[in-house]
């Protein structure tokens, strides 16, 4: 990854998960999570319910 | 048309997925097509499109996945380690997808289950999906929990429940599934309940052309004096039953020593295989020569071919060795038995039968013009069968199928 990226808490994304929590800790590349968020289907969740729940 | 060819196994890489995708690359692009290849990298740390230098790390999204998809948080996914290890290389192929961005493509064409759901999660709505499915990982994952008892996985188990319903939902993800034999088809119907009609069936190609060219090339290799070459061309994995070969080829010996075996490949079973040649005194008789640059050239000089795998779908191996006019040892495993017609082409063996085998070797190494006759009669069917260019055009066709098919809705 990009030394000079810049960083934010992966918290910013938590609508793309089912369950919710707090990860304050963990922080992501804003560039790289900013233009995954915007080619997602407005739909999109993780986990993948449907092929887990088995 | 701009086309996604996707896996979500390593590209570029020794293997039939990697070799299929490249050569439908490269005739797609003699058509006039664009075509963009999209996989893990090598070392399993990156999405990359290979082709066109596009790659996002892993490290980049583990993290995060791998913290809030915990235990409480998606419980269905943390049941098995097997579970939660494929999940989420399937979430970061696609959060990479989304990051190159799949808007541009006119269709995806996706090369395994894992590749297929990813994509069908992460694509534009309008964008046609079609599948193929190279072989069976939810009957591959069966074998591998059936034979490994100590890994605790039976029927009962969400692991082992795990690969159907991943390829189910592959398949329903995808406007059409494309399977090379009837084998694999009616195990996604039978063990994942994919309907028949998301199914199409229809054979592999062969490069004919830059098959003749290595074939004529030939190889330094000779035969030793006096002998016959019986040839089989494998990775030495479990699945491809080189280990029932050598079972049978110690049963032939008793027979007649008339043949030399060459085994063409290498992999994780070769020094078990090569202590196995040692037992059964076989090392004067069985020769590894491991990863070979030019296989047609050593079927050139080869007479029988032998495949007893364990399972496999349409190796090419045998479409090779059917171009080479080299009879096949084969045995029922898989889509073996639509490949060859057992006294037309070739002679099939039960899968794991090393005496029937060692019956059929020696009756093709005593009777010439039986084995001539089989030979001539597999390469007139591989000639016209294994066809690159049919291939090409009834892929071309389902891609227009499915384009029509979005476009209508």
């Amino acid at each position: 990854m990009n030394q000079q990226a810049f960083s934010v808490m992966s918290d910013l994304y938590n609508r793309i998960f089912v369950n919710q929590i707090s990860n304050p800790e963990i922080l992501v590349d804003y560039a790289v999570w900013n233009r995954i968020l915007q080619s997602l289907p407005k739909d999109y969740k993780l986990p993948d319910e449907p092929v887990t729940y088995i | 048309m701009k086309i996604l060819l996707a896996t979500h196994w390593l590209i570029p890489h020794v293997g039939g997925v990697w070799n299929f995708m490249e050569q439908l690359k490269n005739r797609l692009e003699q058509l006039g097509h664009e075509v963009d290849l999209l996989g893990n990298s090598p070392d399993y740390k990156k999405i990359h499109i290979v082709n066109r230098g596009k790659e996002l790390a892993k490290e980049a999204l583990l993290p995060m996945l791998e913290s809030k998809l915990n235990s409480q948080t998606a419980p269905g996914l943390n049941q098995h380690y097997a579970i939660r290890h494929y999940e989420l290389e399937r979430y970061c192929m696609e959060l990479a997808a989304a990051y190159f961005g799949l808007q541009q493509y006119d269709i995806i064409h996706t090369q395994d289950s894992f590749s297929t759901r990813s994509l069908g999660r992460v694509k534009p709505g309008r964008t046609p999906l079609v599948s193929h499915v190279h072989g069976s990982v939810a009957r591959e994952m069966m074998d591998h929990f059936r034979n490994n008892p100590s890994k605790g996985v039976d029927e009962r188990s969400p692991a082992w429940r795990y690969f159907p319903a991943l390829e189910y939902h592959a398949a329903m993800s995808s406007d059409l599934t494309i399977a090379a034999n009837h084998w694999s088809k009616n195990i996604l119907m039978t063990d994942c309940g994919v309907p028949d009609h998301r199914i199409t069936v229809f054979q592999y190609g062969l490069d004919a052309a830059a098959f003749q060219a290595k074939y004529n090339a030939g190889t330094p290799l000779r035969r030793p004096p006096g002998k016959k070459v019986i040839i089989c061309p494998a990775r030495l994995v479990y699945v491809k039953g080189v280990h029932v070969l050598l079972d049978s080829l110690a049963v032939l010996k008793q027979m007649r020593s008339d043949w030399v075996c060459w085994i063409v490949g290498d992999g994780g079973m070769r020094e078990q295989l090569e202590e196995q040649t040692v037992r059964a005194s076989l090392q004067h008789d069985v020769f590894f020569l491991g990863e070979h640059n030019n296989v047609p050239g050593l079927l050139a000089q080869a007479d029988i071919f032998a495949h007893t795998c364990i399972q496999d779908n349409q190796p090419f191996s045998v479409m090779e060795a059917q171009m080479a006019g080299l009879p096949s040892v084969v045995s029922t495993a898989g889509g073996l038995p639509e490949m060859v017609t057992h006294g037309y082409t070739g002679l099939i063996a039960p899968v794991g039968d090393a005496v029937s085998t060692a019956k059929q070797l020696s009756l093709l190494l005593e009777r010439e013009d039986y084995r001539k006759f089989l030979g001539q009669n597999a390469k007139a069917f591989a000639q016209d069968h294994w066809s690159m260019d049919l291939m090409v055009q009834r892929t071309l066709n389902v891609y227009y199928g499915a384009i029509a098919q979005k476009s209508s809705v």
